[in-house]
């Protein structure tokens, strides 16, 4: 009963491909077919060499029109139980292409569906029906990434989703969102409803069984913490995805564009280096190539003369592993030295020195301006990194802003073509300008808009980490300038294990199944496994605190997750939008809370 | 955790009513008594299967290929075992039954060589099924041709495994041979030295040029050495070499076609969206393809136009010259020419005449 997504995925797919002992001693190939949800999720932690080790010898997408008749194929479907799908499904089972179908579902289906298929099922092809629950992506070991493709219907789709993973790591947890949030209200009751409901024909039921006490399911809103994307990553994975891109475990590096695949499972030194910080991470690179230049020495043809005969033979019998480190070695190659082009190119020291000052408040408010200005006039300095800057400086120094009229003044600098180019577009702009509206700064962080606050609210991340892990890591990262500033998570992380309200501003609401109540009773102690969730996105930067603290502690398990997995690009992009589309909505300057306020009177 | 939800959909599926089929088994004979007698709604399928009935012992079906690789990869992994065994025997039999052991070990390694080149064989089978299905009239289809690529990678791993097993052992048995005999492992370490400074530097080939050395080698040292015993040996070793060198080319071959694990060309959708591009570019194409053609039609149009103006106007040239008096013609087009501009200059005139008249007029105002 732990959360380990890995295994749930690889148990999943046992189910899937590992045919039954017993039925025909020989291999006998299979189709399989999937859809475009399942897709990404099947490709994130399956390859083809395993699919074909299972012999699975074609896979193809449902919708797509089969020409050809191979009717000695047995077929396996994994798809979503969609309507597009269930009916590409029906339309497949109607003009049958293989001799047996064997259909996975990755999520719960409705009785209707079943029905329709059975109509459909005119051959009587169907040899099994069944549903898994991994209605999401495996980002890493403990990350998962939940992939919403329309608007319509979003909520009960994030609830479907959310359930699938409840489902597979078998757990029917107590609910807690941040009650400042509307769309985490909902979600929150829905998902409550999903539990509760008898048409779940009863699956939440006995799930907790043999554990003392129950999981939670924690809802958190990125609305609260816009500031951890904004910050530039110096550790690994973070790096790669802020200054690359990750897409699914792809990156894509190189002029001739070339797509490297990232995943822990499969890459052992990727596995090792994810979660270090930059200096660690080049040293440990050099490391790893000296290794290898170590071990092809010993095979290179000078070796030869004095080496045994039977020893070159063991290496040749090695060779093949050789080229795969020697791959690897380049991959990450490749990756390194377009981080560090990056870095060099975008000036990503100076940027994230003064970031992590602003954000951690190193400094007193006036030699933080003079450091702001300085940059600011920097034309070597990207439009993009200005922007984040003043951002991070608007949500620290609220009052400071407004009196002494600072925004307006980067502003002046931003929109000055001889020291930034390209000159703020008019969306930039607006963000700047309200971004202490749209996150109610104001109230939420500062209370009395002194610096004190702030200082004592990011300064308790400290107090929490040394708390929480006695590691060597939580004294690494506090000698680092520029891995001062710890994502707000901890701090509430920190509360839900040490069950007090004293370092984070926000409040839970907390919602508890009947199933769970019945067990447990009304009192909750004893937390132990924990399961985030962060509603417009997490960061591959939170992704590494809650590998941190998982290793720090026996006592918890915590997984993490969230609706896409952001980098400060995509953050952006989402905040110009919702600037924009407010901006739209009535005039201008409309903030989150009033627009918040207006879906709480449709409601 | 997962819900089987067979029994629900079983009961879904007995609640329908059907009006035509009412089971499978029926369903299925039927389709057996209907094969090759009348063409029945699934006509194009038992076309494709009667085709392939016809063909089969010209061109037998992948699938029939891949049987036979399975069951030949089995009896392989069998006697590699076996193999193993006997080489354990070996080390405990006395000197005297040695030989009857070195000989079975000798006929199963021969045996196992002759395995792998019949997988080897019949992998190439698929690669020529790949490229000829066309002239061999098979005609497979997109996702067939996938099939059967996917078919060779999966074979072409599977038997990388086990002649990696087999030359493993067969290495060792090689330095357990060199062990017993002192003399000739002393022979063979200077000849490592001497031909490893004349060695390329791929690897792969450093293991042939090491066996076809020991071929070269323990021919000269036949004729060197006297005792039987040595003899012996050397003809095992060479043997051997000789097998090694079979398989190393296999081996090779087969490398080039297994796919790395994790790399890009690992994983699912991009094998899949890899196929759904090349569909999607070769709609393209074929848009592009049909515009050419709208294009040559218009093309064709105008060319038959202009060819009809150039026609007319030819006739239009040809006959005047075609005509009797072309001569007299000639003239009487030009006199009209002629008689044209006197008419404007008349009008020209007019004018002034009757201005002339006004001006009189006026005049005589």
């Amino acid at each position: 009963m732990t959360l380990d997504l890995s295994k749930v995925s690889s148990t999943y797919f046992d189910k899937l491909f590992v045919s039954k002992k017993g039925e025909q001693g020989s291999m006998r190939g299979k189709v399989l077919l999937v859809d475009k949800y399942t897709t990404p999720i099947i490709s994130m932690c399956y390859t083809q060499s395993q699919l074909l080790q299972q012999d699975v010898i074609l896979v193809e997408m449902i919708d797509q029109q089969r020409t050809s008749n191979v009717k000695h194929l047995d077929c396996v479907v994994y798809i979503k139980p969609t309507k597009e799908s269930v009916s590409s499904l029906v339309r497949e089972l109607k003009n049958a292409h293989y001799s047996k179908y064997e259909i996975y579902f990755n999520n719960s289906v409705s009785k209707s569906q079943l029905e329709q298929i059975a109509e459909a099922d005119e051959h009587e092809v169907v040899l099994q029906v069944v549903e898994l629950f991994q209605d999401y992506l495996i980002v890493n070991n403990h990350f998962y990434s939940i992939y919403l493709s329309g608007t319509e219907n979003f909520v009960t789709d994030e609830t479907s989703s959310l359930c699938s993973l409840l489902l597979s790591l078998k757990k029917c947890p107590i609910i807690k969102y941040e009650n400042n949030s509307i769309n985490l209200k909902r979600l929150g009751s829905e998902v409550l409803y999903h539990i509760n409901s008898n048409s779940q024909n009863n699956l939440f039921d006995d799930l907790n069984q043999n554990s003392a006490s129950p999981p939670l399911l924690l809802l958190l809103d990125r609305k609260n913490d816009p500031i951890t994307p904004l910050i530039t990553p110096w550790t690994y994975q973070s790096m790669i995805h802020e200054l690359i891109g990750i897409n699914r475990n792809i990156v894509k590096v190189g002029t001739p564009e070339e797509s490297l695949i990232l995943s822990d499972a499969s890459d052992a030194f990727f596995q090792e280096a994810m979660y270090l910080n930059y200096g660690d991470l080049t040293d440990k690179f050099q490391r790893y190539v000296e290794e290898y230049k170590k071990q092809t020495k010993s095979s290179s043809v000078e070796n030869l003369k004095t080496q045994n005969l039977s020893e070159l033979k063991k290496l040749l019998t090695k060779f093949p592993e050789f080229r795969k480190l020697s791959n690897n070695i380049l991959k990450h190659l490749n990756l390194i030295s377009e981080l560090d082009r990056q870095v060099t190119v975008q000036n990503l020291w100076e940027v994230s020195e003064l970031q992590q000052i602003i954000a951690c408040n190193l400094e007193n408010y006036s030699s933080i301006k003079t450091k702001m200005i300085e940059l600011l006039d920097k034309p070597s300095i990207s439009t993009e990194n200005k922007v984040k800057l003043v951002l991070l400086y608007s949500a620290k120094f609220i009052g400071e802003c407004k009196s002494n009229g600072d925004l307006s003044l980067f502003l002046h600098k931003l929109s000055d073509s001889s020291l930034s180019d390209p000159v703020i577009t008019i969306s930039q702009s607006k963000l700047i300008q309200n971004f202490n509206k749209i996150f109610n700064f104001s109230s939420s962080m500062t209370g009395d808009g002194n610096v004190n606050n702030i200082g004592r609210f990011f300064g308790g991340k400290k107090i929490n980490i040394n708390l929480f892990s006695n590691s060597s890591n939580a004294n690494n990262t506090t000698n680092n300038i520029y891995m001062q500033y710890v994502p707000k998570l901890n701090n509430i992380v920190g509360d839900i294990m040490s069950k007090s309200q004293s370092h984070s501003s926000t409040t839970f609401s907390t919602l508890i199944p009947d199933v769970v109540s019945q067990q447990y009773g009304k009192s909750i102690e004893n937390l132990q496994d924990i399961i985030i969730y962060i509603k417009g996105g997490a960061t591959y930067e939170e992704c590494r605190l809650i590998h941190d603290l998982n290793a720090s502690t026996d006592r918890f398990e915590i997984i993490l997750g969230g609706d896409d997995v952001l980098n400060s690009k995509v953050w952006l992009d989402k905040l110009y939008d919702q600037v924009n589309d407010a901006s739209l909505g009535s005039g201008s300057g409309i903030s989150y809370a009033t627009s918040s306020d207006q879906t709480r009177d449709l409601l | 955790m997962f819900r089987d939800r067979t029994n629900l959909y079983l009961s879904y599926r007995r609640t329908i009513p059907r009006n035509i089929s009412s089971g499978a088994s029926r369903f299925d004979s039927l389709m057996e008594e209907e094969e090759g007698l009348i063409e029945s709604r699934r006509a194009p399928k038992f076309k494709e299967s009667s085709e392939g009935i016809e063909l089969k012992p010209m061109t037998p079906s992948m699938f029939d290929i891949s049987g036979e690789i399975d069951s030949i990869l089995d009896q392989t992994k069998a006697k590699t075992h076996e193999l193993s065994t006997l080489y354990k025997k070996l080390l405990i039999t006395s000197q005297g039954e040695k030989k009857t052991v070195e000989t079975k070990i000798d006929e199963l390694t021969y045996n196992i060589t002759k395995k792998f080149e019949g997988v080897y064989v019949l992998i190439k089978k698929f690669e020529f099924l790949q490229k000829n299905h066309e002239k061999l009239g098979i005609n497979y289809t997109p996702e067939e041709l996938s099939i059967l690529e996917n078919l060779k990678k999966n074979y072409a791993l599977k038997i990388q495994e086990s002649t990696l097993v087999f030359r493993n052992m067969q290495n060792n048995y090689i330095k357990f041979l060199r062990d017993d005999v002192d003399e000739s492992e002393q022979l063979l370490g200077n000849s490592e030295n001497a031909f490893a400074v004349t060695e390329d530097e791929t690897k792969t080939k450093d293991i042939e040029d090491y066996s076809k050395q020991i071929l070269m080698n323990t021919q000269v040292q036949m004729k060197k050495s006297n005792t039987n015993h040595l003899q012996e040996r050397e003809r095992e070793i060479s043997k051997l070499a000789m097998g090694i060198l079979e398989i190393s080319t296999i081996f090779k071959e087969m490398e080039s076609l297994i796919v790395d694990q994790g790399s890009i060309l690992d994983r699912i959708d991009y094998n899949l969206s890899s196929t759904v591009q090349d569909l999607k570019s070769s709609d393209k194409e074929l848009l592009k393809a049909q515009n050419y053609q709208k294009r040559t039609t218009k093309c064709k149009i105008i060319f038959l136009l202009s060819l009809v103006v150039f026609a007319l106007f030819l006739i239009v040239l040809i006959k005047p010259h075609g005509s009797s008096k072309p001569q007299q013609q000639a003239p009487q087009q030009q006199e009209p020419q002629q008689q044209e501009p006197h008419p404007p200059s008349n009008q020209d005139v007019i004018p002034e005449h009757e201005n002339i008249p006004g001006d009189d007029s006026t005049n005589n105002h």
